[in-house]
């Protein structure tokens, strides 16, 4: 029993992870992801990985699997038939939105498909006030009558969305409970349960979708499990969510828009854990695969989190890691738009057809072609040896569809490519940084995904960033990142006070709610007390403000003490993060949160390096690499396998593994740490692309 | 046209540096106000502009908003030379006659950017106050005979020094203000988003160089020139006129014509409102720099979207607005609620393209920005005064091809509701119901967005009811067949003894504890004959009730079958031929 398995899936591969515990040995492993069953993948690459290192499925202590089911379910608009459940007055909400339209000037652009058709969202007559007294009684006939036409028209799902349920959560508690007994094989949610917090249109949204969402993660989820049992895996598996944890299956039924933004986060956890053990606790994580580039900061060795994005059109609010996500990476295609201007992205080649230099049929001209006209890919061959690659067709296409446009060198060309979708992700970098009041060259770079080490280090150069880390596996780094995942849970609740003496009862009150249901999950998850780990933030503003800021709290009873102390800590992070602060301004509490964690035992750094090199540090080859203001210049070709702690080299130089490849300028300085990470040092400062 | 200095790929990335910097000027902004306008609603914008005042970079927030953006910069450099314009100078301005403003709540606040000790360029900021003095809380009152009713006049003044706060002119400032402390802070934000601009402005340069920097800002204008010129090239050539009118100016109840003639020649493009009513008694007058906004929009969103929200474009386009007109008044005309009829001009230019382009362009929107102001105090908030204002959306015109969006804000202005949970507990009042209104889309065979409705019971003893809006007599038009939308309708304790119609230029109106006031706003106008619209959109149309149920025969000539859950194809066909 000393095998932990991590299972990513993404939209070319689906990346499995392997640690042996007693040998302390990790093991990547890629298959095609299959797109329209993703569990197909899943569970052929378990028994492949499985039977390549010959271990039976009740050795593996631990299986962590992180899924876009939930993602692509609303992108793809294939959510179960919802009905939704209103206050009297409220069912248009859901379409009226903010009221912003789509798109400022193009007026053909359309607001997202309705998440519920207007003839299944009904109103009940009952009303709340603001103070979270009952003003209408709730109509418990009007009730039969909804459910019974629920029925009718087949609904597999029901969300309850009430005015100010926040306050009075009886009122939804009621509806829930009547559907759930009248429709018994329905998925049935209610806002007080999903997100029991103020601002109705962006509550509702986010419960109506988790309510869509239900019956299928549901199906995926029963059949994953028991396909998995069905193999002879004793473990129960878990779940990533896009806090960055992971969480139980049984979790992820009741509330499966935790998972939405799931994607990308197992890949910052595993980037906060390297980030602890390397001694660098501020990093900005740069994530660039085929289609997107996800970005994020962490500080102090935790990563930003935030509570709301958009999807599909439709806001979700929900705990997450802060992760700003664009459509640049490898097979983002450039063009000339009409007024003479060369573009790339956001629309991408993807894995099929693909750059044009993978002869799949591609003809679009992308940043992995500029990358192999330019020799910083290998020309011949990629995923070590695995793929070949015909670089002259790349050539070919930037000299048609934009050297010859743009009336400019080939080369020249394919380095704009490189320089404006550089661009485009240092721009995304400093939304993650400057945007948030931090400096991004007080900050590491987490350079990973397949092509993240390939640009980290001009980008680092412009941003001014000092260090770039490349951690082991860059191209499987998700996967591996669930291996050390914590099982996590978060709770809120809000109710505005004034944060005075006067009301240290009620804040008191209300954060001991919370901890009560920590308690329960706790047990409810079998969590050993000793991984137990509880922390408390609370949402504040300044009285007539309507936007809060999350400061967090200490671990202790709210006494006056300690409140006085939670409300200087919020004036100083409002300087930081608004400019300025008013002390006398009252201040008031609004939203109680509190991230109950299950700490992971696994202890997954990678396989260890033997005590004494063998041979000596070698290039394995040489080839003429183009470097922006330098052109080409020769350079030493390293093998990653090969690399081994304290070894040290300066650029120009290249580095291949099998998952990616690094490209290290001309005056960057590398260095292998004890764990097997590339550093790279940028010796000059930044502003070198004039 | 000159030829590029520069190589288009440096351009490309400093245009979207340029283009980064306004919109996180703009997400600072949003996140350091205070006050509800500006953080919820998001009633502001940024922009960049070149050492002469033109636009460089526009974020994408209130189209109108630029408007004041360019004229305050060219105001303040009639005003100052370039010797007097010292680095960390921040100067102030909202007038529309001589601060380069369009009504008195939108005040912009600019910074000049020097690099290595040179004026370079201008970062800016406006932002809608929900007060800022005048008869009325809000300024915005839609009866407003005088701009002296609407508020302080503000021209352009230094109000940071060389890097230092003048106390004494803040302070004069909020002075005038109903609620000064709300101000203060609003201002404080508007300040620190210029700083991150200046910032990003200076690591640009530092990158590139001053050179560099300057020769992509003269090539992004000609960028976006060429793309306009271009788009403007495909319309036939020709001239296309169309008429458009205001209700009323909420003093009179006569209707003024909105007049304008389009004129494409080549790649020349003419916008031309000779023709238009003389400036109003009311609140509705348009200043120049208004109309100018309110055309760069019209003929951004009709000739291509994707053109850079730039001067190059502007300078390719030539605006004819007659002195003394509601589209070019002369002082001290009231220009409170100039939104209406922004929205009314860009309404009146889609119709005139309809002509010349009549496969994309949309029928008549809700074209009016009702607007409501609240003001009172609260007893559940230590007796605090509070003004509440919210601008509503309505109907998107029908498109070519598809129906019009429901309850969304339409061309000029881009705002946020402010949320029910939200707007409960701050103000005291109770919103019953927020919803679109059945029926209220045009017909037509794609129909026209619907209307919203939103009912709000006040709760405190008394408040002061100002608003304004438009469309509440003359309907949103419908194109190529396509009928009009359902006009607005202010109403007060409907179904009571009491009921009342308010005028859509409203002030002076107290409401008493427990009153309701119902607005609804128009739905956008229906292109197409309504008899040609797909027999199973409108049984979709009708089973989700958006369209009511006597339109369903008679306009739609569409025969249900007796469950009325279906459509009766044949009865439906016959019908149909019969009507031809």
């Amino acid at each position: 029993m000393s095998y932990r398995l991590g299972i990513d899936v993404g939209g070319t591969f689906t990346d499995l992870a392997l640690f042996d515990e007693k040998q302390g040995t990790l093991n990547v492993f890629k298959i095609a992801s299959t797109l329209h069953d993703p569990s197909e993948a899943i569970l052929s690459g378990i028994k492949k990985i499985l039977k390549r290192f010959s271990i039976r499925p009740r050795e593996l202590s631990y299986l962590g699997h992180g899924t876009t089911v939930a993602t692509n379910s609303v992108i793809e608009n294939r959510g179960a038939k919802t009905g939704l459940i209103t206050t009297k007055g409220f069912r248009d909400l859901l379409e009226i939105a903010r009221q912003k339209r789509p798109s400022l000037y193009d007026y053909f652009a359309d607001k997202p498909p309705d998440l519920v058709p207007r003839t299944l969202r009904k109103e009940i007559t009952e009303r709340v006030s603001a103070r979270g007294e009952v003003i209408v009684q709730l109509d418990t006939r009007e009730l039969k009558k909804i459910i019974s036409e629920f029925k009718k028209n087949g609904v597999e799902a029901v969300a309850v969305c009430l005015i100010h349920s926040y306050l009075y959560p009886e009122h939804e508690k009621k509806c829930a409970e009547f559907a759930g007994t009248a429709l018994p094989h329905a998925f049935i949610c209610a806002s007080c349960d999903v997100l029991p917090e103020f601002r109705e249109y962006e509550r509702m949204s986010t419960t109506t979708m988790n309510a869509s969402l239900g019956p299928v993660i549901a199906r995926y989820l029963e059949r994953f499990s028991e396909e998995v049992k069905k193999m002879g895996i004793k473990t129960r598996p878990y779940i990533t969510q896009s806090s960055g944890g992971i969480m139980s299956i049984e979790t992820v039924q009741k509330l499966p828009i935790r998972t939405i933004f799931s994607g990308p986060s197992a890949g910052v956890t595993g980037a906060c854990f390297i980030a602890s053990k390397s001694g660098c606790n501020n990093i900005i994580t740069f994530d660039m695969g085929g289609t997107s580039c996800d970005v994020s900061l962490v500080k102090n060795g935790k990563p930003l989190v935030s509570t709301e994005r958009t999807v599909g059109g439709h806001p979700v609010k929900t705990p997450m890691i802060d992760i700003h996500t664009i459509g640049a990476g490898g097979g983002s295609i450039a063009w000339i738009d009409e007024g003479g201007l060369c573009k790339v992205g956001p629309r991408s080649a993807g894995a099929s057809p693909g750059p044009v230099a993978y002869g799949k049929g591609g003809d679009d001209v992308t940043v992995t072609d500029a990358n192999l006209v330019l020799q910083r890919l290998n020309p011949h061959h990629l995923l070590g040896g695995d793929m070949k690659i015909d670089a002259r067709s790349a050539y070919q296409a930037i000299e048609v569809k934009i050297a010859s446009v743009l009336k400019m060198d080939v080369i020249k060309a394919a380095e704009g490519i490189i320089r404006i979708v550089n661009a485009n992700m240092e721009r995304a970098i400093q939304v993650v940084s400057v945007e948030q009041g931090f400096d991004p060259r007080d900050f590491v770079l987490m350079s990973f995904g397949g092509a993240g080490p390939l640009h980290s280090g001009e980008i680092s150069k412009e941003l001014g960033i000092k260090k770039v880390l490349v951690p082991r596996t860059p191209g499987n780094f998700c996967a591996w990142g669930l291996l050390i995942a914590d099982v996590k849970m978060e709770f809120a609740h809000t109710h505005l006070a004034d944060a005075i003496p006067e009301n240290i009862d009620i804040l008191h009150n209300v954060n001991t709610d919370l901890e009560t249901q920590a308690v329960q999950w706790f047990e409810q998850e079998k969590i050993p007390p000793d991984t137990q780990e509880i922390m408390r933030f609370l949402d504040m503003r300044y009285s007539g403000q309507d936007y809060e800021l999350s400061i967090p709290i200490p671990n202790k009873n709210m006494d006056e003490t300690v409140l006085q102390e939670v409300i200087e800590n919020f004036h100083r992070s409002h300087k930081r993060n608004y400019g300025y602060c008013i002390h006398d301004r009252p201040v008031q509490a609004v939203t109680f949160r509190l991230t109950a964690v299950g700490r992971s035992s696994g202890n997954t750094e990678g396989t260890r390096f033997p005590e004494e090199r063998s041979v000596p540090l070698k290039p394995v080859s040489e080839r003429a690499v183009y470097f922006t203001g330098q052109g080409f210049l020769q350079c030493p070709i390293f093998h990653r396998d090969a690399l081994f702690p304290k070894d040290r080299f300066t650029g120009p130089a290249v580095v291949e593994q099998f998952d990616s490849t690094v490209l290290v300028l001309p005056d960057q300085e590398v260095s292998v740490d004890e764990l097997g990470n590339i550093i790279i040092t940028n010796t000059i400062a930044g502003g070198a692309q004039k | 046209m000159k030829p590029p200095s520069i190589d288009p790929i440096t351009v490309e990335v400093i245009g979207n540096a340029l283009l980064a910097t306004a919109e996180s000027m703009g997400a600072t902004l949003i996140k350091s106000a205070f006050s509800p306008n500006i953080k919820e609603r998001r009633d502001c914008s940024t922009a960049l502009f070149d050492s002469c005042g033109v636009t460089i970079a526009q974020a994408e927030h209130i189209p109108l908003h630029l408007g004041s953006l360019i004229g305050v910069v060219n105001t303040i450099l009639q005003q100052y030379s370039t010797e007097e314009i010292m680095e960390g100078d921040v100067f102030v301005a909202n007038d529309p006659y001589v601060g380069g403003g369009t009504h008195l709540p939108d005040v912009t606040v600019i910074s000049p950017f020097f690099y290595e000790g040179t004026l370079t360029a201008f970062a800016g900021n406006i932002a809608h106050h929900s007060d800022i003095g005048g008869r009325v809380p809000g300024g915005i009152a839609g009866d407003s005979r005088s701009i002296y009713e609407e508020g302080i006049r503000i021209p352009p003044l230094r109000i940071i020094e060389k890097g230092k706060l003048r106390e004494d002119v803040l302070n004069f400032i909020i002075l005038n203000c109903h609620i000064p402390d709300q101000r203060r802070l609003d201002f404080q934000g508007q300040f620190a988003t210029n700083q991150v601009a200046l910032r990003r402005l200076t690591e640009i340069c530092d990158t590139y160089g001053r050179q560099v920097f300057l020769s992509s800002l003269e090539e992004l204008l000609h960028y976006g020139e060429r793309k306009l010129r271009a788009g403007v090239a495909k319309v036939p050539d020709g001239e296309y006129s169309f008429t458009d009118y205001l209700d009323d100016d909420g003093i009179s109840r006569e209707k003024i014509p909105i007049a304008v003639t389009v004129r494409v020649r080549g790649e020349n493009l003419e916008v031309d409102f000779t023709g238009s009513g003389d400036q109003v008694e009311g609140a509705v007058n348009v200043v120049e720099s208004a109309l100018s906004a309110t055309v760069f929009y019209a003929i951004k969103a009709v000739i291509d979207p994707g053109i850079p929200p730039n001067g190059g474009f502007h300078r390719a386009v030539k605006i004819v607005a007659p002195t003394g007109t509601i589209v070019n008044p002369s002082e001290p005309a009231a220009v409170g609620a100039r939104t209406d009829t922004c929205q009314h001009i860009c309404g009146a230019i889609f119709g005139a393209f309809s002509k010349a382009l009549p496969d994309t362009i949309i029928a008549g929107s809700n074209d009016a920005s009702t607007s409501i102001v609240l003001s009172g105090i609260n007893q559940w908030r230590e007796n605090r005064r509070y003004i509440y204002v919210e601008a509503l959306g309505g109907g998107m015109g029908a498109r070519p091809h598809k129906d019009g969006l429901n309850g969304v804000q339409v061309h000029i202005t881009n705002t946020s509701n402010l949320p029910v949970e939200s707007l409960e507990t701050e103000y005291p009042l109770l919103v019953e119901r927020y919803e679109l209104i059945d029926g209220s889309g045009g017909a037509g065979r794609f129909r026209g967005g619907m209307g919203i409705r939103r009912s709000l019971r006040l709760l405190s003893r008394e408040a002061d009811f100002s608003s304004h809006g438009d469309r509440h007599t003359i309907p949103p038009w419908g194109l190529f067949g396509g009928q009009e939308g359902r006009p607005g309708k202010f109403i007060l304790n409907p179904g009571t003894a009491g009921e009342r119609i308010i005028p859509s230029k409203t002030s002076a109106l107290k409401l008493r504890e427990n009153d309701l006031f119902v607005a609804e706003t128009p739905g956008g106008g229906g292109y197409g004959n309504p008899s040609e619209r797909d027999p199973q959109l409108v049984l979709r149309d009708y089973l989700e009730g958006r369209i009511l149920e006597k339109e369903v025969e008679a306009i739609y000539k569409v025969v249900l079958n007796p469950t009325k859950k279906k459509v009766d194809l044949e009865a439906t066909a016959k019908m149909r031929k019969e009507n031809r």
